[in-house]
């Protein structure tokens, strides 16, 4: 088990050197010198060759990756070319907010998800079953934005509950988890309630229920526990996503997250910034694919064999 | 029965949706009046208060992107520089005259080519403890020649002499009779020559303003503390907090909420919001930002007087404000900005008319159908228009060719040197200088020996005679004459239309009822120095 994590960790040195090459050839491409953006109207040729030299922009592709990699190598994600401030600072700055509100958002998600998924496959085309179903067909249909603006008016114009956006405090983060918890809550059901119908015919279930054992142990110990693979899976993707930024919540709620500071950086043409905060976003993204993946082998005994071999 | 069930769950949860979105809140309208120069000042009388709240809050749109006041020109910079920085001069939002700054007097050379500036002593900059003095002026002089947000405004000046810590010489190379409105520019804010020597990256952030930058989080808020040593007045708040709200809804929601003093920028469909909400005021004033039809006079087509006269004639910008602002602006046919001195209000009008913009093209010698032109936009209401000029165009036998883009990459078009672009819409928002405004947006200067165009010149316009006119009316001394000066040249510009002027907008403020003390001023760059919410 050891080895097989340490392989996937040592996976990540190429993982993230091509995720790095892969942003500076699409950066290289897109429209738009930065020097054009960040310079002034009147400035002269001179100045702008000053300005590439300063900003690390002469060279060829490969030149600069390089460059690039001997100083992500240090530790070093270079100074945004907007704001003059140590990428790796603002990133850090912004972490902790994505890492609160993804996961308050997953214990929305999850939280609503296992119980509506679960309950629509014990009662299948029960009201309970069309409930469930409905709820998880407005959640996946509502627009983030839509559903944020609806809940800022309710909660925090009309009731006064929370605040309508910015970062003060858990209260702030409440609106925000609930936008896009409810979208991922919708997706999760569906699955949740798949994978429950699957496994609830299986024989061994019978068997269960013909020894005696509770209704109530039946579903919560043989048939969940048997059910969640495919929802950790889910779970693992959708955590991933919103580690990469919720861009439209992070905007409606004003949270200062790495989704909007991405965005924005790419609107400015700010490469250090977009190509240090992609790196650690990836960095990030495949650490929780490995959890994941360690959390399918406590769950499941016949993966953590795999693994051992 | 499954499927009725199914129906009846669907229109419950649709009436619930609908009934959450339903929530409509109540506003009130108070407008302020503007001054002749467009700006809304509310004065506040300090001595008639004795407390003020603490903290003032104002949801802004866009971020601050620097601190630096010689490293950007936006709106939102310009206004965390008027609260942390001073200029040696301003400009009285009431009646556009130069008055007093850092420098407590004047006095210019009878030549009108040297200034010799007089300050207060015992100045401090803001961290307490850096003394300011004249050498500092000659410092960020010297500095702002080597950026290319400032240097055009210091391009006449040829000697800078510190007489002693509080008096200083700038001599000019011409008598340049907007020199004093150029220095009032917040790109020319004082910066210390200490504090830049030793922290290039945070000297800057320091000036000698009411305010100091006390914690800046990007993407986020930035807030400033009031300056306790001022040497004159100080601020009646304590702090200001610029909040970001990209969302212009939820910036509206947080003013309503009484989460945040100001919101900047409403959505022109939300006003009756704020007009209808009697704890809040809505402050308007026309905005002074030029919106117009970038036109690169070198490309084939374009090149041909009666082609552009054509656009022109075919601009139908009433339907532009309409599509554009919701209707909420003026159309405009000046080639500056409203509001500045020299803008000559009896101009001949290209008034939207497709038959003369068919006999101009005939004139052209253009058949119908010949001619394709891309037109760049960077933004939805600038789309809008292009989508009006398209349909109009396609009427007379012109197809435009609409070019969606980032701001970024339309930016780096119109500022590349090969220049490829045929039409844009654009603006012009520095309306503080009329030479400063044509010597950008139409003036040439000969570099290597050829006439090659100014940095804002989005025309590309080279044209000798026209610069003589620029130059000639700069160094003339005699108002009433310089004013004809500038006349004369916006009837030229009329004749040759290097540009088609589209429209201006409104500047939408709203504010808690209580909020006073801001100068709003229709460039957008509001100042906040003494913005309070008196408690008594």
């Amino acid at each position: 088990m050891y080895r097989y994590i340490l392989k996937r960790l040592l996976m990540l040195i190429p993982v993230l050197l091509g995720v790095a090459f892969l942003i500076f050839a699409i950066m290289d491409v897109a429209a738009g010198d930065p020097v054009y953006s960040i310079a002034g109207p009147d400035a002269t040729e001179e100045q702008l060759d000053a300005l590439r030299e300063e900003m690390g922009l002469k060279g060829t592709l490969l030149e600069r990756y390089v460059r690039y990699i001997g100083n992500l190598v240090r530790g070093d994600l270079g100074t945004s070319y907007v704001t003059k401030l140590d990428v790796m600072d603002v990133y850090m700055q912004r972490l902790p907010n994505t890492l609160k509100l993804a996961i308050l958002t997953m214990v929305v998600a999850v939280g609503m998800a296992i119980p509506l998924g679960v309950t629509a496959a014990v009662h299948q085309n029960s009201i309970r079953d069309t409930v469930s179903m409905v709820l998880a067909l407005l959640g996946l249909s509502m627009p983030n934005f839509w559903l944020g603006l609806l809940l800022i008016m309710f909660f925090s114009l009309k009731l006064g509950w929370f605040p309508t956006g910015g970062n003060q405090g858990f209260r702030s983060i409440v609106l925000p988890a609930i936008t896009v918890g409810a979208g991922l809550a919708a997706l999760m059901t569906r699955t949740t309630r798949s994978s429950m119908l699957d496994v609830i015919r299986q024989d061994y279930l019978r068997t269960a229920r013909a020894k005696g054992v509770s209704e109530k142990n039946v579903i919560q110990k043989h048939a969940l526990k048997n059910a969640l693979i495919p929802i950790i899976t889910v779970f693992g993707v959708q955590f991933s996503n919103v580690l990469g930024g919720s861009v439209l919540a992070e905007t409606v709620f004003a949270w200062p997250g790495v989704g909007r500071l991405v965005v924005d950086a790419i609107d400015q043409r700010d490469i250090p910034t977009v190509t240090g905060a992609l790196v650690l976003t990836t960095m990030l993204v495949t650490l929780v694919n490995l959890l994941v993946d360690i959390i399918y082998a406590y769950v499941d005994p016949r993966i953590k064999a795999q693994y051992t071999k | 029965m499954f499927k009725k069930n199914h129906m009846i769950l669907l229109l419950v949860c649709l009436m619930f949706v609908l009934s959450l979105s339903s929530f409509q809140l109540g506003f009130a309208q108070d407008e302020a009046p503007a001054t002749a120069s467009g700006a809304v000042i509310q004065k506040v009388d300090l001595a008639a208060h004795s407390a003020y709240k603490d903290t003032i809050i104002i949801g802004v749109a866009n971020d601050i992107t620097t601190l630096d006041p010689q490293a950007s020109n936006t709106d939102a910079n310009m206004m965390a520089f008027e609260l942390t920085h001073e200029t040696l001069v301003q400009i009285d939002p009431a009646t556009n005259e130069i008055i007093p700054g850092l420098a407590e007097s004047w006095e210019i050379s009878e030549d009108g080519l040297t200034f010799t500036f007089t300050f207060p002593e015992g100045v401090m900059f803001t961290d307490g403890v850096t003394p300011f003095t004249a050498n500092d002026v000659k410092y960020t002089y010297d500095r702002a020649k080597d950026s290319s947000f400032a240097s055009a405004k210091v391009s006449d000046v040829v000697d800078i002499t510190v007489i002693d810590d509080t008096h200083i010489s700038i001599t000019l190379s011409r008598a340049n009779q907007e020199f004093l409105l150029l220095m009032a520019h917040k790109g020319m804010s004082i910066l210390s020559e200490a504090l830049c020597t030793a922290n290039a990256t945070e000297g800057p952030w320091v000036g000698t303003g009411l305010f100091a930058v006390n914690e800046w989080l990007p993407g986020d808020n930035i807030s400033f503390v009031r300056n306790e040593n001022y040497r004159g007045t100080v601020a009646p708040t304590k702090k200001i907090v610029f909040k970001l709200f990209k969302e212009a809804s939820t910036r509206l929601i947080a003013l309503q909420a009484g989460e945040i003093d100001v919101c900047i920028d409403p959505s022109t469909i939300d006003l009756d919001y704020i007009k209808n909400d009697a704890s809040l005021n809505l402050i308007q004033t026309p905005n002074v930002v030029l919106l117009y039809l970038a036109v690169n006079n070198t490309k084939p087509g374009l090149d041909n007087v009666h082609v552009r006269k054509a656009l022109a004639y075919a601009s139908d910008k009433i339907s532009m404000v309409e599509v554009g602002f919701d209707g909420m602006g003026t159309p405009h046919n000046n080639y500056i900005n409203s509001g500045q001195f020299g803008l000559k209000k009896d101009i001949a009008v290209y008034e939207y008319d497709l038959e003369k913009a068919k006999a101009e093209l005939e004139l052209s010698g253009f058949k119908p159908g010949e001619l394709t032109f891309h037109v760049m936009t960077d933004k939805e209401y600038k789309k809008n228009m292009a989508l009006v000029l398209q349909a109009d165009l396609s009427q007379i036998g012109i197809n435009l060719v609409i070019d969606e883009m980032e701001t970024a990459a339309l930016k780096s078009v119109l500022n590349d040197a090969a220049l490829n672009y045929e039409l844009c819409i654009y603006q012009w928002t520095d309306a503080d200088g009329t030479d400063f405004t044509v010597r950008n947006m139409y003036g040439s200067s000969i570099k290597d020996g050829v006439l090659k165009k100014n940095g804002s010149n989005r025309a590309v316009l080279t044209d000798a005679a026209l610069n003589e006119m620029i130059d000639a009316a700069l160094v003339e001394q005699d108002k009433a004459t310089r004013e004809q000066m500038y006349f004369d040249i916006e009837d030229y510009l009329n004749e040759i239309v290097p540009i088609v002027p589209f429209c201006t907008s409104y500047i939408n403020i709203g504010t808690g009822k209580d909020v006073t003390g801001a100068v709003w001023r229709p460039t957008a760059k509001h100042d906040y120095r003494l913005i309070c919410v008196p408690l008594d």
